[in-house]
Protein backbone atom coordinates (compact mmCIF):
# COMPACT_ATOMS: atom_id res chain seq x y z
CA UNK A 1 0.00 0.00 0.00
CA UNK A 2 1.56 3.26 -1.04
CA UNK A 3 1.71 5.94 1.57
CA UNK A 4 1.24 9.57 0.70
CA UNK A 5 3.06 12.43 2.33
CA UNK A 6 0.03 13.31 4.42
CA UNK A 7 -0.13 9.77 5.78
CA UNK A 8 3.55 9.91 6.55
CA UNK A 9 3.15 13.11 8.53
CA UNK A 10 0.24 11.64 10.46
CA UNK A 11 2.27 8.51 11.16
CA UNK A 12 5.14 10.62 12.44
CA UNK A 13 2.79 12.50 14.77
CA UNK A 14 1.51 9.21 16.19
CA UNK A 15 5.05 7.99 16.73
CA UNK A 16 5.94 11.25 18.43
CA UNK A 17 2.94 11.01 20.76
CA UNK A 18 3.85 7.45 21.62
CA UNK A 19 7.40 8.48 22.36
CA UNK A 20 6.23 11.33 24.57
CA UNK A 21 3.74 9.25 26.54
CA UNK A 22 6.49 6.78 27.37
CA UNK A 23 9.30 7.66 29.73
CA UNK A 24 9.73 11.31 28.92
CA UNK A 25 12.54 11.82 31.38
CA UNK A 26 15.15 10.44 29.01
CA UNK A 27 13.66 11.74 25.78
CA UNK A 28 14.91 15.33 25.96
CA UNK A 29 18.48 14.42 26.98
CA UNK A 30 18.52 11.69 24.34
CA UNK A 31 17.48 14.06 21.56
CA UNK A 32 19.89 16.72 22.78
CA UNK A 33 22.74 14.25 22.87
CA UNK A 34 21.93 13.07 19.35
CA UNK A 35 21.67 16.65 18.13
CA UNK A 36 25.03 17.62 19.62
CA UNK A 37 26.75 14.53 18.23
CA UNK A 38 25.27 15.13 14.80
CA UNK A 39 26.46 18.70 14.96
CA UNK A 40 29.97 17.41 15.57
CA UNK A 41 29.80 14.67 12.94
CA UNK A 42 28.12 16.62 10.13
CA UNK A 43 31.27 18.56 9.42
CA UNK A 44 31.81 17.53 5.82
CA UNK A 45 33.83 18.77 2.90
CA UNK A 46 34.37 17.75 -0.67
CA UNK A 47 37.03 15.07 -0.98
CA UNK A 48 37.79 13.29 -4.22
CA UNK A 49 38.71 9.65 -4.15
CA UNK A 50 42.38 8.97 -3.47
CA UNK A 51 42.19 5.60 -5.18
CA UNK A 52 40.64 6.43 -8.52
CA UNK A 53 41.31 9.75 -10.14
CA UNK A 54 38.41 11.99 -11.09
CA UNK A 55 36.07 9.97 -8.89
CA UNK A 56 34.21 11.26 -5.88
CA UNK A 57 32.95 8.53 -3.58
CA UNK A 58 31.31 8.66 -0.14
CA UNK A 59 34.14 7.42 2.06
CA UNK A 60 31.86 6.01 4.73
CA UNK A 61 30.56 3.52 2.15
CA UNK A 62 33.79 2.78 0.36
CA UNK A 63 36.05 2.76 3.45
CA UNK A 64 39.12 2.77 1.29
CA UNK A 65 41.51 4.63 3.64
CA UNK A 66 41.62 4.49 7.40
CA UNK A 67 42.71 8.08 7.88
CA UNK A 68 39.48 9.38 6.35
CA UNK A 69 37.14 7.64 8.77
CA UNK A 70 35.94 8.81 12.16
CA UNK A 71 35.19 6.61 15.13
CA UNK A 72 31.67 5.20 15.01
CA UNK A 73 29.66 6.38 17.97
CA UNK A 74 26.41 5.13 19.53
CA UNK A 75 23.95 7.12 21.60
CA UNK A 76 21.41 4.92 23.32
CA UNK A 77 18.35 5.71 25.34
CA UNK A 78 17.77 2.09 26.34
CA UNK A 79 18.69 -1.16 24.70
CA UNK A 80 15.88 -0.87 22.11
CA UNK A 81 16.42 2.71 20.98
CA UNK A 82 19.75 3.88 19.75
CA UNK A 83 21.41 5.93 17.07
CA UNK A 84 24.68 4.87 15.44
CA UNK A 85 26.66 7.63 13.77
CA UNK A 86 29.58 6.75 11.51
CA UNK A 87 31.36 9.70 10.01
CA UNK A 88 34.06 10.34 7.49
CA UNK A 89 35.52 13.30 5.70
CA UNK A 90 32.81 13.67 3.08
CA UNK A 91 29.89 11.55 4.28
CA UNK A 92 28.03 10.41 7.35
CA UNK A 93 25.89 7.36 7.97
CA UNK A 94 23.18 7.68 10.61
CA UNK A 95 21.43 4.46 11.64
CA UNK A 96 18.42 4.84 13.91
CA UNK A 97 16.87 1.98 15.88
CA UNK A 98 13.31 2.91 16.77
CA UNK A 99 11.44 1.27 19.60
CA UNK A 100 8.62 -0.93 18.34
CA UNK A 101 6.66 -2.07 21.34
CA UNK A 102 3.49 -3.33 19.69
CA UNK A 103 2.12 -4.26 16.32
CA UNK A 104 0.86 -0.81 15.39
CA UNK A 105 4.29 0.72 16.01
CA UNK A 106 5.94 -2.00 13.93
CA UNK A 107 3.56 -1.29 11.05
CA UNK A 108 4.07 2.46 11.33
CA UNK A 109 7.83 2.12 11.39
CA UNK A 110 7.74 -0.18 8.40
CA UNK A 111 5.59 2.28 6.44
CA UNK A 112 7.82 5.17 7.36
CA UNK A 113 10.86 3.22 6.18
CA UNK A 114 9.22 2.38 2.88
CA UNK A 115 8.34 6.03 2.43
CA UNK A 116 11.93 7.15 2.95
CA UNK A 117 13.36 4.38 0.77
CA UNK A 118 11.09 5.08 -2.17
CA UNK A 119 11.86 8.78 -2.11
CA UNK A 120 15.55 8.32 -1.46
CA UNK A 121 16.61 10.37 -4.49
CA UNK A 122 14.66 13.39 -3.33
CA UNK A 123 16.25 13.23 0.09
CA UNK A 124 19.74 12.65 -1.30
CA UNK A 125 19.89 9.42 0.66
CA UNK A 126 22.32 6.95 -0.76
CA UNK A 127 21.91 3.70 1.14
CA UNK A 128 18.70 1.71 1.15
CA UNK A 129 19.72 -1.44 3.00
CA UNK A 130 20.05 -1.30 6.75
CA UNK A 131 23.30 -1.79 8.63
CA UNK A 132 22.98 -4.56 11.25
CA UNK A 133 20.12 -3.98 13.66
CA UNK A 134 18.63 -0.65 12.84
CA UNK A 135 15.46 0.43 11.21
CA UNK A 136 16.12 3.74 9.55
CA UNK A 137 19.42 4.59 7.95
CA UNK A 138 20.46 7.73 6.19
CA UNK A 139 23.64 8.36 4.27
CA UNK A 140 24.37 12.03 3.96
CA UNK A 141 27.09 13.43 1.74
CA UNK A 142 28.58 16.89 1.57
CA UNK A 143 26.55 17.61 -1.53
CA UNK A 144 23.20 17.25 0.23
CA UNK B 1 51.70 -18.82 -27.87
CA UNK B 2 54.49 -19.96 -25.63
CA UNK B 3 54.47 -19.05 -22.01
CA UNK B 4 57.11 -16.59 -21.03
CA UNK B 5 59.97 -18.30 -19.26
CA UNK B 6 60.15 -15.58 -16.60
CA UNK B 7 58.12 -15.97 -13.43
CA UNK B 8 54.80 -14.18 -13.28
CA UNK B 9 54.48 -14.15 -9.50
CA UNK B 10 54.77 -10.39 -9.55
CA UNK B 11 51.13 -10.34 -10.54
CA UNK B 12 50.11 -11.73 -7.17
CA UNK B 13 51.85 -8.98 -5.19
CA UNK B 14 49.49 -6.43 -3.64
CA UNK B 15 51.15 -3.20 -4.69
CA UNK B 16 48.98 -1.02 -2.44
CA UNK B 17 50.57 -2.51 0.66
CA UNK B 18 53.96 -1.09 -0.28
CA UNK B 19 52.74 2.40 -1.14
CA UNK B 20 54.81 4.90 0.85
CA UNK B 21 51.88 7.23 1.38
CA UNK B 22 49.69 4.55 2.86
CA UNK B 23 48.45 5.49 6.31
CA UNK B 24 49.32 3.16 9.18
CA UNK B 25 48.19 3.73 12.72
CA UNK B 26 51.01 4.18 15.19
CA UNK B 27 51.41 1.16 17.40
CA UNK B 28 52.48 2.35 20.82
CA UNK B 29 53.51 -0.20 23.38
CA UNK B 30 50.70 -0.03 25.86
CA UNK B 31 51.44 -3.09 27.89
CA UNK B 32 51.71 -1.23 31.16
CA UNK B 33 48.40 0.52 31.04
CA UNK B 34 46.07 -1.70 32.99
CA UNK B 35 43.25 0.74 33.44
CA UNK B 36 42.16 2.44 36.65
CA UNK B 37 42.96 0.78 39.93
CA UNK B 38 39.87 -1.13 41.08
CA UNK B 39 40.76 -1.39 44.73
CA UNK B 40 41.36 2.33 45.05
CA UNK B 41 38.14 3.26 43.30
CA UNK B 42 36.06 0.78 45.31
CA UNK B 43 37.51 2.11 48.53
CA UNK B 44 36.63 5.67 47.62
CA UNK B 45 33.14 4.65 46.53
CA UNK B 46 32.42 2.86 49.76
CA UNK B 47 33.20 5.97 51.73
CA UNK B 48 30.53 7.92 49.89
CA UNK B 49 27.45 7.01 51.99
CA UNK B 50 29.15 8.44 55.04
CA UNK B 51 28.49 11.86 53.61
CA UNK B 52 31.86 13.30 52.48
CA UNK B 53 31.14 14.73 49.07
CA UNK B 54 34.78 15.29 48.40
CA UNK B 55 35.30 11.54 48.08
CA UNK B 56 32.99 11.21 45.10
CA UNK B 57 35.05 13.68 43.11
CA UNK B 58 38.15 11.82 44.21
CA UNK B 59 36.60 8.54 43.05
CA UNK B 60 35.88 10.12 39.68
CA UNK B 61 39.46 11.37 39.37
CA UNK B 62 40.81 7.99 40.39
CA UNK B 63 38.73 6.12 37.85
CA UNK B 64 39.79 8.49 35.07
CA UNK B 65 43.46 7.92 35.84
CA UNK B 66 45.51 5.58 33.70
CA UNK B 67 43.07 4.97 30.87
CA UNK B 68 43.78 1.83 28.81
CA UNK B 69 44.10 3.73 25.56
CA UNK B 70 47.11 2.06 24.02
CA UNK B 71 46.61 -1.56 25.05
CA UNK B 72 45.17 -4.05 22.66
CA UNK B 73 43.89 -6.05 25.59
CA UNK B 74 40.11 -5.98 25.27
CA UNK B 75 39.61 -7.26 28.81
CA UNK B 76 41.42 -4.30 30.30
CA UNK B 77 39.30 -1.93 28.29
CA UNK B 78 36.05 -3.62 29.29
CA UNK B 79 37.02 -3.71 32.94
CA UNK B 80 37.86 -0.03 32.87
CA UNK B 81 34.59 0.79 31.17
CA UNK B 82 32.47 -1.15 33.68
CA UNK B 83 34.27 0.54 36.52
CA UNK B 84 33.66 3.98 35.07
CA UNK B 85 29.97 3.30 34.51
CA UNK B 86 29.69 2.07 38.08
CA UNK B 87 31.24 5.25 39.43
CA UNK B 88 29.12 7.47 37.20
CA UNK B 89 25.93 5.69 38.29
CA UNK B 90 26.65 6.17 41.96
CA UNK B 91 26.71 9.95 41.72
CA UNK B 92 23.67 11.92 42.81
CA UNK B 93 22.17 14.03 40.03
CA UNK B 94 22.89 17.27 41.83
CA UNK B 95 26.57 16.42 42.24
CA UNK B 96 27.27 15.71 38.59
CA UNK B 97 27.79 19.33 37.62
CA UNK B 98 30.35 20.00 40.34
CA UNK B 99 32.19 16.81 39.52
CA UNK B 100 32.50 17.75 35.87
CA UNK B 101 33.61 21.21 36.89
CA UNK B 102 36.48 19.76 38.88
CA UNK B 103 37.95 18.04 35.83
CA UNK B 104 40.51 19.62 33.54
CA UNK B 105 40.14 19.75 29.77
CA UNK B 106 41.81 16.41 29.15
CA UNK B 107 39.66 14.89 31.86
CA UNK B 108 36.48 16.12 30.23
CA UNK B 109 37.57 14.63 26.88
CA UNK B 110 38.36 11.33 28.56
CA UNK B 111 35.00 11.40 30.34
CA UNK B 112 33.23 11.91 27.01
CA UNK B 113 35.09 8.94 25.55
CA UNK B 114 33.96 6.75 28.43
CA UNK B 115 30.39 8.04 28.14
CA UNK B 116 30.18 7.05 24.50
CA UNK B 117 31.76 3.70 25.30
CA UNK B 118 29.13 3.22 27.98
CA UNK B 119 26.34 3.93 25.49
CA UNK B 120 27.36 0.91 23.46
CA UNK B 121 26.19 -1.53 26.11
CA UNK B 122 22.96 -0.15 27.58
CA UNK B 123 21.90 -2.00 30.70
CA UNK B 124 19.13 -1.21 33.19
CA UNK B 125 19.36 2.43 33.90
CA UNK B 126 22.86 3.10 32.65
CA UNK B 127 21.76 5.03 29.58
CA UNK B 128 19.65 7.48 31.54
CA UNK B 129 22.55 8.23 33.86
CA UNK B 130 24.97 8.51 30.96
CA UNK B 131 22.65 10.90 29.17
CA UNK B 132 22.71 13.21 32.17
CA UNK B 133 26.48 13.05 32.36
CA UNK B 134 26.64 13.70 28.62
CA UNK B 135 24.55 16.84 29.02
CA UNK B 136 26.73 18.21 31.81
CA UNK B 137 30.00 17.28 30.12
CA UNK B 138 28.76 18.90 26.91
CA UNK B 139 28.05 22.12 28.79
CA UNK B 140 31.65 22.21 29.98
CA UNK B 141 33.49 20.75 27.01
CA UNK B 142 31.32 22.01 24.18
CA UNK B 143 30.94 20.39 20.77
CA UNK B 144 34.74 20.28 20.57
CA UNK B 145 34.91 17.50 23.13
CA UNK B 146 32.60 15.39 20.95
CA UNK B 147 34.73 16.12 17.89
CA UNK B 148 37.79 14.96 19.81
CA UNK B 149 36.03 11.70 20.62
CA UNK B 150 35.11 11.16 16.97
CA UNK B 151 38.57 11.90 15.61
CA UNK B 152 40.65 10.07 18.20
CA UNK B 153 42.70 7.31 16.62
CA UNK B 154 42.89 5.30 19.84
CA UNK B 155 39.70 4.71 21.80
CA UNK B 156 39.52 4.10 25.50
Amino acid sequence: MRMSLRHAIRALKVIEVKLLTGSTATLRPYLNAVRATLQAALCLENFSSQVVERHNKPEVEVRSSKELLLQPVIISRNDKEKVLIEGSINSVRVSIAVKQADEIEKILCHKFMRFMMMRAENFFILRRKPVEVSHVYLDLTHAA
Amino acid sequence: MSKSSMSDRFRKVDVDEYDENKFVDEEDGGENQGGPDEAEVDGLLRQYPSGRRGNMNAALHAVLKNPPINTKNQNAKERAELLVVKVLSSFKTSDIEKAVGSLDKAGVDLLMKYIYRGFEKPSDNSSAVLLQWHEKALAVGGVGSIVRVLTARKTV
